[in-house]
Protein backbone atom coordinates (compact mmCIF):
# COMPACT_ATOMS: atom_id res chain seq x y z
CA UNK A 1 0.00 0.00 0.00
CA UNK A 2 1.10 3.54 -0.69
CA UNK A 3 2.40 5.40 2.34
CA UNK A 4 -0.24 7.81 3.52
CA UNK A 5 0.45 11.44 4.09
CA UNK A 6 0.23 12.32 7.77
CA UNK A 7 -3.08 14.00 8.45
CA UNK A 8 -3.94 15.96 11.49
CA UNK A 9 -7.20 17.25 12.85
CA UNK A 10 -7.57 20.97 12.24
CA UNK A 11 -9.84 23.41 14.10
CA UNK A 12 -11.63 22.09 17.21
CA UNK A 13 -15.17 22.08 15.87
CA UNK A 14 -17.15 19.06 17.12
CA UNK A 15 -18.70 17.51 14.03
CA UNK A 16 -20.22 14.62 15.96
CA UNK A 17 -20.50 14.29 19.70
CA UNK A 18 -21.77 11.32 21.70
CA UNK A 19 -22.47 12.14 25.38
CA UNK A 20 -23.00 9.29 27.81
CA UNK A 21 -24.86 7.13 25.26
CA UNK A 22 -26.43 3.90 26.50
CA UNK A 23 -28.54 1.60 24.36
CA UNK A 24 -30.31 -1.71 24.95
CA UNK A 25 -31.70 -4.08 22.36
CA UNK A 26 -34.38 -6.54 23.53
CA UNK A 27 -33.28 -5.94 27.10
CA UNK A 28 -29.62 -6.64 26.29
CA UNK A 29 -27.30 -3.66 26.87
CA UNK A 30 -25.43 -2.87 23.64
CA UNK A 31 -23.82 0.43 24.59
CA UNK A 32 -22.93 1.62 28.07
CA UNK A 33 -22.14 5.30 28.75
CA UNK A 34 -20.25 5.89 25.51
CA UNK A 35 -18.85 9.39 25.15
CA UNK A 36 -16.51 10.80 22.54
CA UNK A 37 -16.32 13.69 20.12
CA UNK A 38 -15.15 13.81 16.53
CA UNK A 39 -13.49 17.00 15.40
CA UNK A 40 -13.50 18.54 11.96
CA UNK A 41 -10.89 16.84 9.76
CA UNK A 42 -10.58 13.75 11.95
CA UNK A 43 -10.20 10.35 10.33
CA UNK A 44 -11.58 8.11 13.07
CA UNK A 45 -11.62 4.34 13.07
CA UNK A 46 -13.99 2.34 15.29
CA UNK A 47 -12.96 -1.23 16.03
CA UNK A 48 -14.42 -3.90 18.24
CA UNK A 49 -15.69 -7.48 18.19
CA UNK A 50 -19.01 -8.52 16.64
CA UNK A 51 -21.94 -7.19 18.64
CA UNK A 52 -19.81 -4.48 20.24
CA UNK A 53 -22.31 -1.77 19.28
CA UNK A 54 -20.29 -0.16 16.48
CA UNK A 55 -23.07 -0.06 13.88
CA UNK A 56 -25.56 0.91 16.60
CA UNK A 57 -23.51 4.08 17.19
CA UNK A 58 -23.99 5.01 13.52
CA UNK A 59 -27.70 4.21 13.71
CA UNK A 60 -28.05 6.48 16.73
CA UNK A 61 -26.11 9.27 14.98
CA UNK A 62 -28.40 8.94 11.93
CA UNK A 63 -31.59 8.88 14.01
CA UNK A 64 -32.44 5.29 13.10
CA UNK A 65 -32.29 4.20 16.75
CA UNK A 66 -33.13 6.10 19.94
CA UNK A 67 -30.55 5.80 22.73
CA UNK A 68 -31.83 4.59 26.09
CA UNK A 69 -30.02 7.55 27.64
CA UNK A 70 -27.53 10.20 26.63
CA UNK A 71 -27.45 12.63 23.74
CA UNK A 72 -25.94 13.06 20.29
CA UNK A 73 -25.00 16.29 18.57
CA UNK A 74 -24.31 16.74 14.88
CA UNK A 75 -22.47 19.92 13.94
CA UNK A 76 -23.36 21.37 17.34
CA UNK A 77 -27.09 20.64 17.03
CA UNK A 78 -29.06 17.99 18.90
CA UNK A 79 -29.65 15.02 16.61
CA UNK A 80 -33.44 15.50 16.71
CA UNK A 81 -33.07 19.14 15.64
CA UNK A 82 -30.54 18.47 12.90
CA UNK A 83 -32.02 18.81 9.41
CA UNK A 84 -29.19 19.49 6.95
CA UNK A 85 -28.63 15.83 6.06
CA UNK A 86 -26.78 16.70 2.87
CA UNK A 87 -23.81 17.41 5.21
CA UNK A 88 -23.71 13.73 6.22
CA UNK A 89 -22.82 10.89 3.86
CA UNK A 90 -23.38 7.27 4.89
CA UNK A 91 -22.22 4.04 3.29
CA UNK A 92 -23.84 1.02 4.96
CA UNK A 93 -22.08 -2.30 5.35
CA UNK A 94 -24.39 -4.04 2.93
CA UNK A 95 -27.09 -2.43 0.85
CA UNK A 96 -30.00 -4.85 0.55
CA UNK A 97 -31.35 -4.38 -2.95
CA UNK A 98 -32.67 -6.48 -5.80
CA UNK A 99 -29.87 -6.94 -8.39
CA UNK A 100 -32.56 -6.76 -11.09
CA UNK A 101 -33.67 -3.32 -9.91
CA UNK A 102 -34.02 -1.08 -12.98
CA UNK A 103 -31.56 1.61 -11.91
CA UNK A 104 -28.48 2.84 -13.70
CA UNK A 105 -25.28 3.61 -11.82
CA UNK A 106 -25.95 7.31 -12.49
CA UNK A 107 -29.48 7.09 -11.04
CA UNK A 108 -28.23 5.36 -7.88
CA UNK A 109 -25.49 7.96 -7.35
CA UNK A 110 -28.08 10.72 -7.90
CA UNK A 111 -30.14 9.35 -4.98
CA UNK A 112 -27.68 11.27 -2.80
CA UNK A 113 -29.32 14.50 -4.02
CA UNK A 114 -32.86 13.38 -3.14
CA UNK A 115 -33.17 15.88 -0.32
CA UNK A 116 -32.72 18.80 -2.69
CA UNK A 117 -34.89 20.10 -5.52
CA UNK A 118 -37.22 17.15 -5.71
CA UNK A 119 -39.90 18.58 -7.93
CA UNK A 120 -37.73 19.53 -10.88
CA UNK A 121 -35.58 17.18 -12.93
CA UNK A 122 -31.87 17.24 -12.04
CA UNK A 123 -30.28 20.54 -13.05
CA UNK A 124 -27.13 20.66 -15.20
CA UNK A 125 -25.15 21.49 -12.08
CA UNK A 126 -26.58 18.51 -10.20
CA UNK A 127 -25.87 16.19 -13.13
CA UNK A 128 -22.30 17.48 -13.07
CA UNK A 129 -22.08 16.79 -9.33
CA UNK A 130 -23.21 13.18 -9.92
CA UNK A 131 -20.71 12.78 -12.78
CA UNK A 132 -17.95 14.21 -10.55
CA UNK A 133 -18.83 11.83 -7.71
CA UNK A 134 -18.69 8.88 -10.12
CA UNK A 135 -15.38 10.18 -11.49
CA UNK A 136 -14.09 10.41 -7.91
CA UNK A 137 -14.76 6.69 -7.38
CA UNK A 138 -13.50 5.76 -10.86
CA UNK A 139 -16.83 4.69 -12.30
CA UNK A 140 -17.70 7.51 -14.69
CA UNK A 141 -17.43 5.12 -17.65
CA UNK A 142 -20.04 2.81 -16.04
CA UNK A 143 -22.65 5.54 -15.47
CA UNK A 144 -25.25 4.13 -17.85
CA UNK A 145 -24.81 0.50 -16.76
CA UNK A 146 -27.44 -1.10 -14.54
CA UNK A 147 -26.29 -1.31 -10.92
CA UNK A 148 -26.87 -5.09 -10.83
CA UNK A 149 -24.28 -5.61 -13.60
CA UNK A 150 -21.40 -4.37 -11.44
CA UNK A 151 -19.08 -6.38 -9.19
CA UNK A 152 -19.41 -6.16 -5.39
CA UNK A 153 -16.46 -3.75 -5.14
CA UNK A 154 -17.83 -1.53 -7.89
CA UNK A 155 -21.27 -1.46 -6.24
CA UNK A 156 -19.68 -0.38 -2.98
CA UNK A 157 -17.94 2.47 -4.84
CA UNK A 158 -21.30 3.52 -6.35
CA UNK A 159 -22.73 3.73 -2.83
CA UNK A 160 -19.71 5.80 -1.84
CA UNK A 161 -20.43 8.08 -4.83
CA UNK A 162 -24.05 8.35 -3.61
CA UNK A 163 -22.76 9.43 -0.20
CA UNK A 164 -20.29 11.91 -1.74
CA UNK A 165 -22.56 13.55 -4.30
CA UNK A 166 -23.94 16.13 -1.86
CA UNK A 167 -20.35 17.02 -0.84
CA UNK A 168 -20.84 16.06 2.83
CA UNK A 169 -18.69 17.37 5.65
CA UNK A 170 -18.99 14.08 7.53
CA UNK A 171 -18.70 10.63 5.98
CA UNK A 172 -19.77 7.51 7.91
CA UNK A 173 -18.57 4.17 6.55
CA UNK A 174 -19.74 0.88 8.06
CA UNK A 175 -17.35 -1.94 7.08
CA UNK A 176 -17.04 -0.51 3.55
CA UNK A 177 -14.43 -2.99 2.35
CA UNK A 178 -16.24 -6.20 3.31
CA UNK A 179 -16.09 -8.61 0.37
CA UNK A 180 -13.81 -6.39 -1.69
CA UNK A 181 -10.55 -7.76 -3.11
CA UNK A 182 -7.21 -6.27 -2.03
CA UNK A 183 -6.73 -4.25 -5.23
CA UNK A 184 -10.15 -2.60 -4.90
CA UNK A 185 -9.51 -2.12 -1.18
CA UNK A 186 -6.30 -0.21 -1.91
CA UNK A 187 -8.09 2.06 -4.39
CA UNK A 188 -10.81 2.61 -1.80
CA UNK A 189 -8.23 3.59 0.84
CA UNK A 190 -6.45 6.01 -1.51
CA UNK A 191 -9.77 7.69 -2.23
CA UNK A 192 -10.59 8.02 1.49
CA UNK A 193 -7.15 9.49 2.18
CA UNK A 194 -7.67 12.03 -0.58
CA UNK A 195 -11.09 13.01 0.76
CA UNK A 196 -9.74 13.40 4.28
CA UNK A 197 -6.79 15.43 3.03
CA UNK A 198 -9.34 17.71 1.37
CA UNK A 199 -10.90 18.35 4.81
CA UNK A 200 -13.69 15.77 5.01
CA UNK A 201 -14.27 14.24 8.45
CA UNK A 202 -14.44 10.46 8.12
CA UNK A 203 -15.54 7.79 10.59
CA UNK A 204 -14.99 4.21 9.53
CA UNK A 205 -16.02 0.96 11.20
CA UNK A 206 -13.85 -2.01 10.38
CA UNK A 207 -12.84 -5.39 11.73
CA UNK A 208 -9.47 -5.08 10.04
CA UNK A 209 -7.16 -3.69 12.74
CA UNK A 210 -4.10 -3.44 10.51
CA UNK A 211 -6.10 -1.69 7.80
CA UNK A 212 -7.39 0.72 10.43
CA UNK A 213 -4.06 1.51 12.02
CA UNK A 214 -2.66 2.28 8.58
CA UNK A 215 -5.48 4.57 7.53
CA UNK A 216 -6.81 6.58 10.46
CA UNK A 217 -5.36 9.24 12.76
CA UNK A 218 -7.55 8.32 15.72
CA UNK A 219 -9.02 5.02 16.80
CA UNK A 220 -11.73 3.98 19.23
CA UNK A 221 -11.83 0.44 20.57
CA UNK A 222 -15.40 -0.38 21.55
CA UNK A 223 -17.14 -3.27 23.18
CA UNK A 224 -20.30 -1.84 24.73
CA UNK A 225 -18.06 0.83 26.29
CA UNK A 226 -15.00 2.66 25.07
CA UNK A 227 -11.78 0.76 25.91
CA UNK A 228 -9.40 3.00 24.01
CA UNK A 229 -9.55 6.38 22.31
CA UNK A 230 -6.35 7.76 20.84
CA UNK A 231 -3.68 7.41 18.20
CA UNK A 232 -3.63 3.99 16.49
CA UNK A 233 0.10 3.43 17.13
CA UNK A 234 -0.46 3.41 20.89
CA UNK A 235 -3.37 0.97 20.98
CA UNK A 236 -1.23 -2.18 21.18
CA UNK A 237 0.66 -1.06 24.26
CA UNK A 238 -2.49 0.34 25.92
CA UNK A 239 -3.70 -3.20 26.68
CA UNK A 240 -7.18 -2.26 25.45
CA UNK A 241 -7.42 -4.92 22.73
CA UNK A 242 -7.38 -8.06 24.92
CA UNK A 243 -9.81 -6.37 27.31
CA UNK A 244 -12.23 -5.45 24.53
CA UNK A 245 -11.91 -8.64 22.51
CA UNK A 246 -11.49 -10.96 25.47
CA UNK A 247 -8.71 -13.01 23.85
CA UNK A 248 -5.25 -12.59 22.37
CA UNK A 249 -5.38 -10.02 19.60
CA UNK A 250 -2.29 -8.81 17.79
CA UNK A 251 -2.28 -5.38 16.30
CA UNK A 252 0.21 -4.67 13.54
CA UNK A 253 1.12 -1.06 14.12
CA UNK A 254 1.94 1.21 11.20
CA UNK A 255 3.84 4.36 11.79
CA UNK A 256 2.21 7.14 9.80
CA UNK A 257 5.48 9.05 9.49
CA UNK A 258 7.57 6.10 8.23
CA UNK A 259 5.00 3.78 6.75
CA UNK A 260 6.44 0.88 8.78
CA UNK B 1 -62.63 0.56 -39.18
CA UNK B 2 -62.61 3.11 -36.37
CA UNK B 3 -66.25 4.20 -36.66
CA UNK B 4 -66.83 2.77 -33.17
CA UNK B 5 -64.81 5.71 -31.82
CA UNK B 6 -67.81 7.92 -32.60
CA UNK B 7 -69.81 6.36 -29.74
CA UNK B 8 -69.80 8.37 -26.51
CA UNK B 9 -69.45 5.26 -24.32
CA UNK B 10 -66.39 4.15 -26.29
CA UNK B 11 -64.84 7.61 -25.98
CA UNK B 12 -65.48 7.52 -22.22
CA UNK B 13 -63.90 4.08 -22.04
CA UNK B 14 -60.78 5.22 -23.89
CA UNK B 15 -60.33 8.40 -21.83
CA UNK B 16 -60.98 6.76 -18.44
CA UNK B 17 -59.03 3.64 -19.42
CA UNK B 18 -56.00 5.65 -20.51
CA UNK B 19 -55.90 7.70 -17.30
CA UNK B 20 -56.31 4.59 -15.16
CA UNK B 21 -53.71 2.69 -17.22
CA UNK B 22 -51.09 5.41 -16.65
CA UNK B 23 -51.59 5.79 -12.89
CA UNK B 24 -51.83 2.03 -12.36
CA UNK B 25 -48.69 1.30 -14.36
CA UNK B 26 -46.63 4.11 -12.79
CA UNK B 27 -47.66 3.36 -9.21
CA UNK B 28 -47.55 -0.35 -10.00
CA UNK B 29 -43.84 -0.16 -10.85
CA UNK B 30 -43.09 1.07 -7.31
CA UNK B 31 -45.37 -1.68 -5.91
CA UNK B 32 -43.57 -4.40 -7.89
CA UNK B 33 -40.13 -3.05 -6.98
CA UNK B 34 -41.08 -2.98 -3.30
CA UNK B 35 -42.29 -6.60 -3.58
CA UNK B 36 -45.82 -5.63 -2.55
CA UNK B 37 -47.67 -6.97 -5.61
CA UNK B 38 -50.13 -8.82 -3.42
CA UNK B 39 -51.19 -5.45 -1.98
CA UNK B 40 -53.17 -4.54 -5.09
CA UNK B 41 -55.36 -7.62 -4.75
CA UNK B 42 -55.57 -7.17 -0.99
CA UNK B 43 -56.91 -3.61 -1.22
CA UNK B 44 -59.21 -4.50 -4.12
CA UNK B 45 -60.73 -7.37 -2.14
CA UNK B 46 -60.97 -5.26 1.01
CA UNK B 47 -62.82 -2.57 -0.97
CA UNK B 48 -65.63 -5.09 -1.54
CA UNK B 49 -66.82 -4.09 1.95
CA UNK B 50 -67.21 -0.50 0.70
CA UNK B 51 -68.91 -1.60 -2.52
CA UNK B 52 -71.33 -3.79 -0.57
CA UNK B 53 -72.13 -1.01 1.92
CA UNK B 54 -72.72 1.48 -0.92
CA UNK B 55 -75.00 -0.92 -2.85
CA UNK B 56 -76.90 -1.83 0.32
CA UNK B 57 -77.36 1.82 1.32
CA UNK B 58 -77.88 2.98 -2.28
CA UNK B 59 -75.10 5.59 -2.17
CA UNK B 60 -72.19 6.36 -4.54
CA UNK B 61 -70.09 3.20 -4.85
CA UNK B 62 -66.84 4.85 -5.99
CA UNK B 63 -66.78 7.25 -3.03
CA UNK B 64 -67.50 4.60 -0.38
CA UNK B 65 -65.22 1.99 -1.97
CA UNK B 66 -62.54 4.69 -2.35
CA UNK B 67 -62.80 5.54 1.33
CA UNK B 68 -62.53 1.87 2.34
CA UNK B 69 -59.62 1.29 -0.07
CA UNK B 70 -57.81 4.36 1.26
CA UNK B 71 -58.28 3.14 4.84
CA UNK B 72 -57.07 -0.33 3.81
CA UNK B 73 -53.90 1.10 2.24
CA UNK B 74 -53.14 3.21 5.31
CA UNK B 75 -54.09 0.28 7.58
CA UNK B 76 -51.63 -2.06 5.84
CA UNK B 77 -48.83 0.46 6.38
CA UNK B 78 -49.86 0.99 10.00
CA UNK B 79 -49.81 -2.77 10.67
CA UNK B 80 -46.41 -3.07 8.91
CA UNK B 81 -44.86 -0.29 10.97
CA UNK B 82 -46.45 -0.58 14.38
CA UNK B 83 -47.14 -4.31 14.73
CA UNK B 84 -43.87 -5.28 12.99
CA UNK B 85 -45.78 -7.60 10.68
CA UNK B 86 -44.35 -7.98 7.17
CA UNK B 87 -46.15 -6.22 4.29
CA UNK B 88 -47.52 -9.39 2.67
CA UNK B 89 -48.76 -10.76 6.01
CA UNK B 90 -50.45 -7.41 6.79
CA UNK B 91 -52.22 -7.65 3.42
CA UNK B 92 -53.18 -11.26 4.15
CA UNK B 93 -54.67 -10.06 7.42
CA UNK B 94 -56.86 -7.34 5.88
CA UNK B 95 -57.90 -9.12 2.65
CA UNK B 96 -60.22 -11.76 4.14
CA UNK B 97 -61.63 -9.25 6.66
CA UNK B 98 -62.69 -6.88 3.86
CA UNK B 99 -63.94 -9.68 1.65
CA UNK B 100 -65.90 -11.34 4.46
CA UNK B 101 -67.39 -7.99 5.59
CA UNK B 102 -68.49 -7.35 2.00
CA UNK B 103 -70.12 -10.78 1.68
CA UNK B 104 -71.93 -10.39 5.03
CA UNK B 105 -73.26 -6.95 4.03
CA UNK B 106 -74.36 -8.23 0.60
CA UNK B 107 -76.14 -11.20 2.19
CA UNK B 108 -77.93 -8.94 4.66
CA UNK B 109 -78.99 -6.54 1.89
CA UNK B 110 -80.06 -9.37 -0.47
CA UNK B 111 -77.97 -7.91 -3.31
CA UNK B 112 -78.15 -9.86 -6.60
CA UNK B 113 -75.06 -11.19 -8.29
CA UNK B 114 -75.78 -8.94 -11.29
CA UNK B 115 -75.13 -5.81 -9.18
CA UNK B 116 -71.84 -7.23 -8.11
CA UNK B 117 -70.52 -8.57 -11.42
CA UNK B 118 -69.50 -5.16 -12.78
CA UNK B 119 -67.35 -4.54 -9.69
CA UNK B 120 -65.84 -8.02 -9.72
CA UNK B 121 -64.83 -7.97 -13.39
CA UNK B 122 -65.07 -4.30 -14.40
CA UNK B 123 -67.46 -2.49 -16.71
CA UNK B 124 -65.40 0.06 -18.60
CA UNK B 125 -68.01 0.34 -21.36
CA UNK B 126 -70.58 1.47 -18.77
CA UNK B 127 -68.44 4.39 -17.61
CA UNK B 128 -70.37 7.66 -17.70
CA UNK B 129 -69.09 11.17 -18.36
CA UNK B 130 -69.33 11.96 -14.64
CA UNK B 131 -67.27 8.81 -13.91
CA UNK B 132 -64.67 10.12 -16.37
CA UNK B 133 -64.56 13.45 -14.52
CA UNK B 134 -64.16 11.65 -11.17
CA UNK B 135 -61.37 9.47 -12.56
CA UNK B 136 -59.67 12.49 -14.21
CA UNK B 137 -59.67 14.58 -11.00
CA UNK B 138 -58.39 11.80 -8.73
CA UNK B 139 -56.04 10.55 -11.44
CA UNK B 140 -54.51 14.02 -11.66
CA UNK B 141 -54.06 14.10 -7.87
CA UNK B 142 -52.32 10.69 -7.93
CA UNK B 143 -50.02 11.62 -10.84
CA UNK B 144 -49.13 15.01 -9.31
CA UNK B 145 -48.28 13.37 -5.97
CA UNK B 146 -46.12 10.73 -7.66
CA UNK B 147 -44.38 13.46 -9.69
CA UNK B 148 -43.55 15.35 -6.50
CA UNK B 149 -42.39 12.28 -4.59
CA UNK B 150 -40.90 10.30 -7.47
CA UNK B 151 -37.28 10.62 -6.33
CA UNK B 152 -38.08 9.72 -2.73
CA UNK B 153 -40.22 6.77 -3.87
CA UNK B 154 -37.39 5.63 -6.15
CA UNK B 155 -34.87 5.81 -3.28
CA UNK B 156 -37.21 4.03 -0.82
CA UNK B 157 -38.02 1.31 -3.38
CA UNK B 158 -34.32 0.71 -3.95
CA UNK B 159 -33.16 0.68 -0.34
CA UNK B 160 -35.53 1.80 2.42
CA UNK B 161 -32.89 1.67 5.18
CA UNK B 162 -30.47 4.00 3.38
CA UNK B 163 -33.35 6.33 2.53
CA UNK B 164 -34.13 6.56 6.27
CA UNK B 165 -30.46 7.15 7.04
CA UNK B 166 -30.40 10.05 4.58
CA UNK B 167 -32.87 11.92 6.81
CA UNK B 168 -35.85 11.30 4.51
CA UNK B 169 -39.29 11.19 6.24
CA UNK B 170 -39.82 7.60 5.04
CA UNK B 171 -42.75 6.82 7.34
CA UNK B 172 -44.77 9.84 6.15
CA UNK B 173 -43.98 9.07 2.50
CA UNK B 174 -45.05 5.44 3.01
CA UNK B 175 -48.44 6.55 4.34
CA UNK B 176 -48.92 8.78 1.28
CA UNK B 177 -47.80 5.93 -1.01
CA UNK B 178 -50.17 3.37 0.53
CA UNK B 179 -53.00 5.92 0.43
CA UNK B 180 -52.32 6.52 -3.28
CA UNK B 181 -52.47 2.77 -3.92
CA UNK B 182 -55.87 2.67 -2.20
CA UNK B 183 -57.24 5.50 -4.37
CA UNK B 184 -55.76 4.00 -7.54
CA UNK B 185 -57.23 0.55 -6.92
CA UNK B 186 -60.70 2.08 -6.67
CA UNK B 187 -60.21 4.13 -9.83
CA UNK B 188 -59.22 0.89 -11.58
CA UNK B 189 -62.27 -1.02 -10.32
CA UNK B 190 -64.60 0.28 -13.04
CA UNK B 191 -62.03 -0.60 -15.70
CA UNK B 192 -60.83 -4.04 -14.62
CA UNK B 193 -62.81 -5.01 -11.51
CA UNK B 194 -61.71 -6.46 -8.20
CA UNK B 195 -60.57 -9.74 -9.71
CA UNK B 196 -58.51 -8.25 -12.54
CA UNK B 197 -57.12 -5.02 -11.11
CA UNK B 198 -53.63 -6.50 -10.85
CA UNK B 199 -53.68 -6.87 -14.65
CA UNK B 200 -53.32 -3.08 -14.79
CA UNK B 201 -51.11 -2.52 -11.74
CA UNK B 202 -48.72 -5.46 -11.86
CA UNK B 203 -48.45 -6.89 -15.40
CA UNK B 204 -47.44 -3.69 -17.30
CA UNK B 205 -44.57 -2.95 -14.85
CA UNK B 206 -43.49 -6.60 -15.07
CA UNK B 207 -43.47 -6.34 -18.87
CA UNK B 208 -41.38 -3.16 -18.70
CA UNK B 209 -38.93 -4.79 -16.28
CA UNK B 210 -38.26 -7.58 -18.81
CA UNK B 211 -36.52 -5.05 -21.06
CA UNK B 212 -33.87 -4.28 -18.38
CA UNK B 213 -33.60 -0.52 -18.86
CA UNK B 214 -32.85 2.28 -16.40
CA UNK B 215 -35.57 3.52 -14.05
CA UNK B 216 -36.84 6.48 -16.09
CA UNK B 217 -37.16 4.37 -19.24
CA UNK B 218 -38.79 1.50 -17.30
CA UNK B 219 -41.35 3.93 -15.85
CA UNK B 220 -42.23 5.24 -19.34
CA UNK B 221 -42.39 1.70 -20.77
CA UNK B 222 -44.64 0.59 -17.93
CA UNK B 223 -47.11 3.41 -18.69
CA UNK B 224 -46.93 2.62 -22.42
CA UNK B 225 -47.66 -1.09 -21.82
CA UNK B 226 -50.58 -0.13 -19.55
CA UNK B 227 -52.12 2.16 -22.17
CA UNK B 228 -51.63 -0.41 -24.92
CA UNK B 229 -53.27 -3.11 -22.78
CA UNK B 230 -56.37 -0.98 -22.26
CA UNK B 231 -56.64 0.11 -25.88
CA UNK B 232 -56.11 -3.43 -27.20
CA UNK B 233 -58.61 -4.76 -24.66
CA UNK B 234 -61.34 -2.24 -25.60
CA UNK B 235 -60.88 -2.82 -29.33
CA UNK B 236 -60.80 -6.62 -28.93
CA UNK B 237 -63.84 -6.48 -26.68
CA UNK B 238 -65.79 -4.40 -29.25
CA UNK B 239 -64.97 -6.52 -32.25
CA UNK B 240 -64.94 -9.98 -30.68
CA UNK B 241 -67.73 -9.31 -28.22
CA UNK B 242 -66.01 -10.48 -25.04
CA UNK B 243 -65.90 -8.97 -21.53
CA UNK B 244 -63.72 -5.84 -21.65
CA UNK B 245 -62.00 -6.33 -18.26
CA UNK B 246 -60.93 -9.83 -19.26
CA UNK B 247 -59.80 -8.63 -22.72
CA UNK B 248 -57.66 -5.94 -21.05
CA UNK B 249 -56.13 -8.50 -18.68
CA UNK B 250 -55.30 -10.88 -21.53
CA UNK B 251 -53.88 -8.03 -23.67
CA UNK B 252 -51.72 -7.07 -20.74
CA UNK B 253 -50.40 -10.62 -20.45
CA UNK B 254 -49.80 -10.82 -24.23
CA UNK B 255 -47.63 -7.69 -24.00
CA UNK B 256 -45.75 -9.19 -21.06
CA UNK B 257 -45.03 -12.34 -23.09
CA UNK B 258 -43.93 -10.21 -26.05
CA UNK B 259 -41.52 -8.21 -23.89
CA UNK B 260 -40.17 -11.39 -22.32
CA UNK B 261 -39.57 -13.04 -25.71
CA UNK B 262 -38.19 -9.83 -27.24
CA UNK B 263 -35.47 -9.60 -24.60
CA UNK B 264 -34.51 -13.23 -25.07
CA UNK B 265 -34.60 -13.19 -28.87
Amino acid sequence: MKKPVARKASAKVAVLEFSDISFSYAGEPTLDSVSFAVQKGDFLGIIGPNGAGKSTLFKIALGLEEPTSGSVKLFGKKQADFSDWSRVGFVPQKVQFDPNFPASVFEVAAMGLTQKNNLMPLSGEQKKAVANALHEVGLESQASKRIGELSGGQMQRVFLARALVSKPDLLLLDEPTTGIDSEQQEKFCCLLERLNDAGMTIIIISHDLSFMSYLVNKVICLNRRVFYCGHPKDIAKSGALPKAYGHGVHAIAHDHEHGA
Amino acid sequence: MFEFLGYQFIQNAFVAGTIVAVICAVLGLFIVLRKLSFMTDGIAHASLAGIAAAIALNIDVLIVAGFVALLSGLGINRIREKMKISGDAAIGLLLPVGLATGIVLLSLAHVTSVDLMSYLFGSILAITSSDVQFIAVFGAIVIATIAILRRQLFYISFDEDSAKASGMPVSAINYIFFGLVGITVVLALRVAGIMLVSALMIIPPLAALQLKKDFTTTLALSAAFGILSVWMGIIASYYIGVATGAAIALSSFALFLMAYLLKRA
